[in-house]
């Protein structure tokens, strides 16, 4: 097994040295390409069998040697739980399907090298944080991410990605520089920083700051409210498949994976402690739904919603009952297909046409009928809609919310997911329906590389919401009553996960039903639909501007067939609503943006008085330096004196 | 005691002229004071009245000699100091010449294109 | 022991020095030939020198007191190597940068001037020798910052040159009263005073004056102002000597032998170092935020780094000096990369101005990943080598109860990560404009300590821990003992 881990490890760090090293050499760049996305695809599939084997291997502690740093040291270690095997698992799997991706979405692109070459060893950095089994290694990993995360955003090679990747770079910075803080500090004082040797037990107020500096530190890589803003900007900078793959996957399995770790195993969780948390996820939920609701650009949108389901994760940890925690890491799972899918589908969407903005798209349902589906599965999943996965991780989440006693939040969430299933029929209305643009008319289908990812994601969606003792009663359920054992126990006599069927207490939910009550809606909307055709609604000719079109000059080209409603329009209303009219002037790109205003301010506060003092004569520095003597002159006087007195 | 006072008193004009003029030459002065009073003080140290100039003559023993010689140390010190001092003023001539040439002006509060 | 290496540290530069001088006037060139060549036989000497014993070496002969005394301990071998390391990497980058200007073999003689004055103050154990080797890399360097001549440089030079006189007149004030309260200027008399009569009025004045003065060489707020100023305007190998090593060797150095040798280290001198420090921190990032040009945006940070290091010596403790001198060399390093990067990035595009440029990992690979590689190691990314000695130094703090310094180092730590993104975001990334199209990498001699330099960066950051047992712990050691000092030099 020590074995694996470290394969788990080196493979990918080499074989991204190895893509990396594979530079242009001027004709071969096509071969050197083609090497690559095999050296990826074939890493990345080892990756999900590593996975399997440590799910399939059981628990284990593997030392790896010591670190001693001025007289500190602690012992480093791996170890495998059935959650991180989890965890690689699915990374192995994200990697997998983002390289058959990649493989046409990046051909032709430059710096393909650190393209693949981040990209795996992102994966490798991935790894190592879910095994570390002390905190030495997780942050340097965690740090490692962070970084290649940069790289691979500045890959994007568009006007906005250098600027993305630095503002990504700096607000993780921050979250990780309290993290280095917190490990420095319990280095110091509990002289190990092996998980199991912490005795971090004890709620006084230095650990409960120690706590909630990595707690920040882990919600900024899932994305949470304040730290959430570097995943719009990336989104507009970055590569599409590197959103897919990072800030939509592998971050929030990261991110939640530290949040339930330093919840639950870490910290002691006081009740003061959970409500924050869970402040913090339904502020989430609802601000940035808000926010996605207004954008009509895909890849922002997508972001937007990014960070709003990370809301339902945090909030399911931050009820600390067991049916909340279930929730939140069952949710981060099926966020992480479904919102990787959405990603892909987007991704595939602009190879084809060249964009993402909702008002140029439109009509091509007809045009893509596999990334039709492969989106209407993924978007209906994200809404939580029955009886697709999102619907059941939702599900434990109220009721997690319910058992912790706050139906305000519980409704809030309900409110926020309805939000998120206006959203996505803006987004599916805006791409798929109406007429096709004329732009468009030469837009082909993508291909297999192109469609078969977001395919299989949404069959996952579909598979996971259908036979949800798949993923809950084989994989999620015994990771956790291994990993907390005490809460598990908690969970309310009777209850249990079958292959179709869930009860949890007193409530249940069963996949039967819930299609039965899918096909019942299914055929009263068709009854509506087919009455509306019955009654023969009447079709005329757009007007504009009380011309008909086609008979003035000038407005020859305005015809029948280009009259779409884009949907952009959809929910404009919102930015009417009396609260955020005064706070969304620029809610578009900049409103609850806190990077923007922790920049401005402290450019005003501090940088710009201190330039100012700077003015170039030397009569000033002079004098600064003749009152810097003097007072270190006072300074010693009063030492002295006091020495004296003392 | 006064003689220190004195000195100290040059050191406060060099400081004075360094900070508060503002014409090149005129800080390079009040440079040059600050130096030759670090310079003078030195010497002071080293100094006692009546002391006689520490060359050991023949008919003295070395115990009357270092009861009545003054100390010869800080004037080995001081001469370095002073050639080092005048290194850094020929420096500084040079600079003003150089900064003359490009700025047209002699006054420090007018040469100030690096700042914030 | 009489190990003639100390000597010649010093000797051969000087040598050097005097011959180019001499043949400079008819043969332009021998400054390109004969400084490399001096430079690789000091590094060769400081290499050699990291394995010897501690010992003296007595100038003329003469015993200490009486006599100039050479010292090496551990603390010296790693400013040595430091130094040595850096001025041999810098002459070698100089190959091919001074070509566009005159007089280079001026320049040169300059140059190798500077470095006998660093490897002087590094070994000398006599306070009046270190004050005039101070002053020989202080006019050297006062001279190299105005080496371009223009309005820009020579206003720096000018301004450098005045504060840096006031420094070293305090310093000689400093040393006059010592003198004049111990009878001695040998460093190890006057501490055997310093054990045996303990701190005095006088002497906290003298202490007083020698913590400011070494502590505006070292370019600590509120003394600062001038290195902003001075280092952006020296060609780029000479910034990377100033930002590099000169600081250090003439500021923190200098600093830490005359409190720590001499004066015992009391705890009140200590906290001015470490309230310097923090302020220096806190205040130089915060400026360096706020600029635009490439080459003043790393002479702030030098600023806060500078701090960093003052940090870790005020603490005190064993772990907080090994950390402080880890990052002290460390920042040599990469800082020296930063600026001879800024210097590529300058001469290929003509520019300063970080907004001017774009794109540049296109057109100029080498020196774009050595960018990247010193910007991340002054930000403190694993696994470069800036990450470990700062996490030490919080380490440090931490383990001495200063939470608060702790959290400001870390803060400042993100403070730096943020201005070196800025730095990569708007030098490096982003859409190339037409006017760098046709722009190529530098040539070989530059990249050559580009890369020798990133290396660096990376092998000390994986090594840390055979660097640590090596080099800083018995640096700190020797730093801290002061007894076995005075033993060393004269003998109990």
């Amino acid at each position: 097994m020590d074995r694996l881990i470290m394969q788990s490890l080196w493979l990918p760090g080499l074989a991204g040295l190895i893509c990396l090293i594979l530079v242009k050499v001027k004709s071969a760049e096509g071969f050197l390409d083609i090497v690559r996305r095999i050296i990826m695809l074939l890493v990345s599939a080892y990756c999900v069998y590593l996975g399997w084997m440590f799910l399939t291997a059981g628990s284990g502690i593997f030392p790896i040697g010591t670190v001693s740093l001025g007289g500190l040291s602690t012992r480093l270690l791996f170890r495998i739980t059935k959650l991180s095997a989890l965890m690689i698992f699915f990374t192995g799997i994200f990697a997998f399907l983002i390289s058959i991706f990649s493989m046409k979405y990046r051909s032709g692109a430059s710096h393909n090298n650190w393209y693949y070459g981040l990209s795996l060893w992102t994966l490798a950095s991935a790894n190592a944080v879910f095994l570390a089994g002390d905190l030495f290694t997780l942050l340097i990993f965690w740090e490692l991410s962070t970084l290649f995360l940069f790289g691979l955003i500045a890959l994007g090679d568009n006007k906005m990605s250098a600027f993305a990747a630095a503002k990504t770079l700096v607000i993780l910075g921050l979250a990780e520089a309290g993290m280095l803080f917190a490990v420095a500090y319990i280095w110091v004082t509990q002289g190990t920083l092996v998980f199991s040797e912490l005795n971090l037990g004890i709620a006084s107020g230095i650990n409960i700051l120690l706590y909630f500096l990595i707690a920040i530190a882990a919600m900024a890589k899932a994305g949470a409210i304040p730290f959430h803003s570097w995943i719009p900007t990336a989104a507009e900078g970055a590569p599409i498949s590197i959103m897919a793959y990072l800030p939509a996957s592998i971050d929030k399995l990261m991110g939640i994976f530290l949040l339930f770790m330093v919840s639950y195993n870490l910290f002691v969780f006081t009740p003061t402690m959970k409500l924050v948390i869970m402040i913090i996820g339904v502020v989430t939920i609802i601000v940035a739904v808000f926010m996605a609701m207004l954008q009509h650009d895909l890849r922002k949108l997508l972001s937007y919603h990014a960070v709003s389901q990370v809301g339902y994760m945090v909030l399911g940890i931050g009820t600390g009952t067991a049916i909340g925690i279930i929730g939140g890491l069952f949710h981060m799972m099926n966020h992480a297909i479904y919102k990787s899918g959405l990603f892909l589908c987007a991704g595939a969407v602009e190879k084809q046409t060249g964009t993402t903005d909702l008002e140029k798209l439109g009509g091509l349902g007809k045009r893509m009928p596999i990334l039709f589906f492969s989106n209407i599965i993924t978007a209906f999943a994200i809404s939580g809609v029955i009886p697709l996965n999102g619907f059941i991780s939702k599900w434990f989440v109220y009721q997690g919310c319910l058992k912790a006693g706050q139906p305000i939040m519980f409704i809030l969430a309900i409110f926020g997911s309805a939000l998120t299933l206006a959203s996505f029929i803006k987004v599916l209305h805006s791409i798929y329906m109406g007429p096709l643009p004329p732009e468009l008319k030469n837009v082909k289908a993508p291909g297999f590389s192109l469609s078969f990812p977001p395919f299989v994601l949404a069959l996952l969606c579909i598979l996971f919401g259908i036979i949800p003792g798949i993923p809950l009663g084989k994989l999620l359920i015994p990771s956790l009553t291994e990993s907390i054992p005490n809460i598990m126990k908690t969970l309310p006599s009777g209850t249990q996960f079958g292959m179709f069927n869930i009860t949890v207490g007193s409530s249940f939910w069963q996949v039967g039903i819930g299609i039965i009550l899918l096909f019942l809606g299914v055929i009263v909307g068709w009854i509506y639909y087919a009455a509306g055709k019955a009654l023969k609604a009447r079709k005329t000719q757009a007007y504009f501007g009380g011309i008909k079109p086609g008979t003035l000059a000038g407005y020859h080209t305005f015809t029948n067939e280009a009259v779409r409603v884009p949907g952009t329009g959809f929910y404009n209303t919102i930015k009417e609503l009396p609260i955020l009219k005064t706070i969304l002037p620029d809610a578009e790109w900049g409103a609850f943006d806190p990077y923007r205003y922790v920049n401005k301010i402290g450019k005003a506060l501090f940088v710009k008085p201190l330039k100012f003092l700077h003015n170039g004569t030397l009569s000033t520095y002079l004098s600064w330096v003749i009152i810097g003597l003097v007072l270190i002159l006072i300074y010693l006087r009063m030492y002295y004196v006091s020495s004296m007195v003392g | 005691m006064t003689v220190y006072i004195l000195d100290f008193i040059i050191f406060a004009i060099g400081i004075y002229s360094l900070i508060a003029k503002r014409h090149i030459i005129k800080k390079i002065i009040g440079m040059v004071l600050i130096e030759y009073s670090t310079n003078l003080f030195l010497i002071l140290i080293g100094f006692r009245y009546g002391g006689i100039a520490p060359i050991l003559s023949p008919d003295m023993n070395s115990v009357q000699f270092s009861q009545c010689a003054v100390d010869p140390l800080p004037q080995a010190l001081v001469l370095t100091s002073i050639v080092i001092g005048l290194g850094t003023l020929a420096l500084m001539a040079a600079y003003t010449m150089k900064l003359y040439e490009k700025y047209k002006t002699f006054d420090m509060c007018e040469i100030k294109r690096l700042r914030g | 022991m009489n190990n003639v290496l100390l000597p010649l540290s010093v000797g051969i530069p000087l040598l050097t020095t005097v011959v180019i001088l001499l043949i400079g006037k008819f043969w332009k060139s021998i400054g390109t030939l004969l400084a490399p060549i001096c430079g690789l036989i000091t590094l060769i000497f400081a290499i050699s020198l990291l394995d010897v014993p501690a010992g003296t070496y007595w100038m003329g002969g003469w015993p200490p007191p009486f006599g100039i005394v050479l010292v090496i301990d551990s603390l010296t071998k790693v400013l040595l190597l430091a130094v040595n390391l850096i001025s041999f990497l810098a002459l070698i980058y100089s190959v091919s940068y001074m070509q566009k200007y005159t007089a280079v073999a001026k320049y040169y003689a300059l140059f190798l001037l500077m470095l006998v004055g660093l490897n002087g103050v590094v070994l000398t154990g006599d306070l009046f020798n270190l004050f005039v080797f101070l002053e020989i890399a202080s006019i050297a360097s006062y001279a190299l910052v105005g080496f371009g001549v223009e309005h820009e440089e020579l206003e720096a030079g000018f301004k450098y040159l005045i504060l840096g006189s006031v420094a070293s007149t305090a310093i000689l004030v400093a040393i006059a009263i010592v003198y004049s309260l111990t009878g001695t200027v040998n460093m190890a008399d006057a501490a055997r005073f310093v054990v045996n009569m303990g701190m005095n009025k006088a002497l906290l004045f003298a202490a007083a004056l020698f913590i400011f003065g070494f502590s505006l060489k070292a370019g600590l707020v509120p003394f600062h102002a001038w290195l902003p100023d001075a280092h952006p305007s020296a060609p780029a190998p000479v910034s990377a000597m100033l930002s590099g090593v000169l600081i250090k060797v003439l500021g923190i150095y200098a600093m830490m032998r005359v409190v720590f040798s001499v004066f015992g280290a009391p705890a009140e001198l200590l906290n001015i170092i470490l309230w310097l420090g923090v302020i220096s921190a806190l205040v130089g990032v915060f400026l360096a935020l706020g600029q635009y040009d490439i080459k003043r945006l790393m002479a702030y940070h030098s600023v806060s780094q500078i701090g960093y290091v003052a940090i870790g010596i005020g603490l005190g403790t064993p772990l907080g000096i090994a950390a402080g001198l880890f990052h002290l060399f460390n920042h040599a390093i990469f800082k020296s990369l930063l600026f001879l990067d800024a210097g590529s990035l300058e001469s290929a595009t003509g520019t300063r101005d970080l907004r001017q440029m774009g794109g540049l990992m296109k057109k100029m690979p080498v020196t774009s990943l050595a960018t990247v590689t010193g910007s991340l190691s002054i930000a403190g990314v694993p696994p470069f080598n800036g990450f470990f000695s700062k996490l030490l130094i919080i380490l440090a703090a931490i383990a001495a109860k200063q939470y608060f310094i702790a959290a400001i180092a870390a803060f400042v730590g993100l403070l730096t990560l943020a201005s070196f993104t800025k730095v990569m975001r708007f030098s490096l990334l982003g859409p190339l404009p037409d006017i760098y199209k046709k722009l190529h990498d530098a040539p070989f001699t530059m990249l050559f300590s580009l890369v020798t330099l990133s290396i660096l960066c990376f092998v000390i950051g994986i090594f840390y821990p055979f660097f640590m047992d090596s080099l800083f712990n018995p640096a700190a050691a020797a730093i801290l003992d002061q007894t076995k000092y005075i033993s060393m030099i004269i003998g109990g």
